[in-house]
């Protein structure tokens, strides 16, 4: 497994929380590379992280970036899309042109970056993929910031299941508001220093076998959620017409116990 | 008399495979349906039409449209249509899907543009121009997306990030709707149609069992049960359904909450159902 503490970060996001985790990553020691599509974006305050504006605007132009990001910095060891912003415009006012960009900042500009990271990462022999979301897919207001959040576990998911082969692992961090959702308890807000630190310890010597996780982080709370949809433990019932047979029920159970085992 | 008898239903997708099922059950139980699909034949026939057709023949109202509802003018135009033509919207169960198996690795920009532009701006588009329309009506309603297991588990980034977008706009608007009395409840199907040829052994995904029916038609009357529920009683459920089984998901990232599979001998009714099922939907039978 390459070590991330010598190849290159690439991340992005210019909202308060996206810079925060960028900061909390540079002064671990890793050395991170942001990202930006448009020059008045904003981007860490820290002049020793470097900044390069560089539209994502398909797949082939991600690609280009990290091409760039390697001549200029050295090789990339580890890429970390950004946390989806909020946007919790009512569902009456969601409009086709509003959405649309949301959708190509926001999921498939992430998608395209970890189709880079992808490509880079198995051919340079490793690398650490980390995709962050928000538990907004699930428990949030507003259905633009919750299909992108929902999007964004399923990308670290697909992108898992894709490189088993390769030295590249993929976690998402799901990132709680601190509120109690789905029943984890209220704590204080979750900070960007909160999640910087997890997503640094994923892309740290103690993550280099982690992968395909799902990671809770909700204000000082972090742990691993069961993956969605995955029934690996569920109750199993048989409704039958009218009272069956002792054979029939065997028959009914049998393929049954098998239920969990995927 | 049907469970939805005097509804008004609009299905997308609806022309063949699991849309035409739900919106000839549902005509069977009822209601007048509005049915959307873009698919014309080699001979000119438009599969909407003929499924309006079966629909008009079993004595019910119908509504053929022919859009790509991924446009969201074009969702408004359609929503707006069979309200005006059927007497307002009660039901919209949003079918209308396509399919890629790209990895992250293998996956282009058509690809990907094309299953985001079908799936999640078409429910978008879809979900938001009925949400108007219900909120405006002061009556409820009920919406009933269509993901699928791969989207939190699958490889296919584009299929699988847009159904997972479709779990996450499911929950959320399931939230904003309830104070209009608006039921937002997510289907994961698992059937055999034109899109989705794999047998049943193929599909274990995540531990479920084989399913023992691929048949569509037997997944219809889930829905028109659903749709029979007092609006906004049953929201936000995550239901898997194939032939005789229905599966009703913990909710997604919740601490608690338990998976629960159930298997019937015989085909599923929506009788059968109001028995069974209100229990676990925590609903007034």
């Amino acid at each position: 497994m390459s070590a991330p503490t010598q190849g290159v970060i690439v991340t992005a996001g210019s909202d308060p929380m996206n810079l925060q985790v960028i900061q909390i990553l540079h002064e671990d020691g890793f050395r991170v590379v942001h990202t930006r599509d448009v020059e008045d974006a904003a981007a860490p305050a820290d002049p020793q992280i470097p900044s390069l504006v560089h539209p994502i605007t398909d797949f082939t132009s991600a690609q280009v970036l990290l091409e760039l990001i390697e001549s200029t910095f050295g090789w990339v060891a580890g890429l970390v899309t950004p946390l989806p912003p909020s946007s919790s415009r009512a569902i009456t006012d969601v409009d086709a042109a509003g959405w649309n960009e949301f959708r190509q900042s926001d999921i498939k500009r992430n998608v395209a970056m970890a189709k880079a990271g992808v490509q880079v990462m198995s051919s340079r022999g490793g690398g650490r993929i980390v995709v962050l979301s928000s538990t907004s897919a699930f428990f949030g207001s507003g259905i633009e910031q919750a299909a992108a959040n929902a999007a964004m576990i399923s990308l670290s998911n697909a992108v898992t299941l894709s490189i088993e082969a390769t030295q590249v692992t993929s976690n998402c961090v799901v990132v709680g508001s601190g509120e109690d959702r789905g029943g984890l308890a209220a704590t204080t807000a979750t900070s960007g220093e909160m999640v910087g630190r997890v997503v640094s310890f994923l892309l740290g010597d103690g993550g280099s076998e982690i992968s395909g996780q799902l990671v809770a982080c909700s204000g000082t709370t972090v742990g691993l959620y069961v993956p969605p949809l995955i029934i690996e433990s569920t109750n199993v019932l048989v409704k039958f017409d009218q009272t069956p047979s002792s054979a029939q029920i065997g028959a009914a159970l049998e393929p049954l116990l098998a239920t969990g085992r995927g | 008399m049907g469970v939805l008898t005097g509804k008004v239903a609009f299905i997308t997708g609806g022309g063949r495979g699991l849309g035409r099922a739900i919106a000839l059950e549902m005509a069977r139980q009822g209601a007048d349906v509005g049915v959307s699909d873009f698919f014309i034949d080699d001979a000119g026939t438009s599969a909407a039409r003929q499924v309006a057709d079966e629909i008009e023949n079993l004595g019910r109202r119908s509504f053929a449209d022919t859009s790509d509802l991924s446009n969201f003018a074009h969702a408004q135009n359609a929503v707006n249509a069979v309200a005006e033509s059927l007497g307002g919207l009660d039901i919209l169960v949003t079918c209308a899907g396509n399919f890629s198996s790209s990895t992250i690795v293998e996956v282009q920009d058509d690809d990907w543009d094309n299953v985001f532009d079908v799936h999640l701006n078409g429910h978008l588009a879809c979900v938001t121009s009925a949400a108007g329309k219900f909120i405006s009506q002061g009556r409820g309603g009920h919406i009933v997306t269509v993901s699928s297991r791969g989207g939190l588990f699958g490889p296919q980034v584009a299929y699988a990030g847009a159904k997972a977008g479709i779990m996450g706009l499911t929950a959320a608007a399931a939230r904003e709707l309830e104070p209009y009395g608006v039921s937002v409840n997510c289907l994961l199907p698992s059937a055999q149609t034109q899109l989705f040829t794999i047998p049943a052994s193929a599909r274990r995904f995540g531990g479920m069992p084989e399913s023992l029916n691929m048949d569509p038609a037997h997944i219809a009357p889930l829905i028109s049960f659903l749709c029979s529920t007092p609006p906004g009683e049953t929201s936000g459920k995550f239901i898997y359904a194939s032939g005789e089984d229905l599966c009703l998901y913990a909710e997604p990232l919740k601490l608690a909450g338990k998976t629960t599979f159930i298997r019937s001998d015989v085909p599923w009714t929506t009788d059968a159902l109001s028995d069974y099922l209100p229990s676990f939907l925590e609903v007034e039978a």
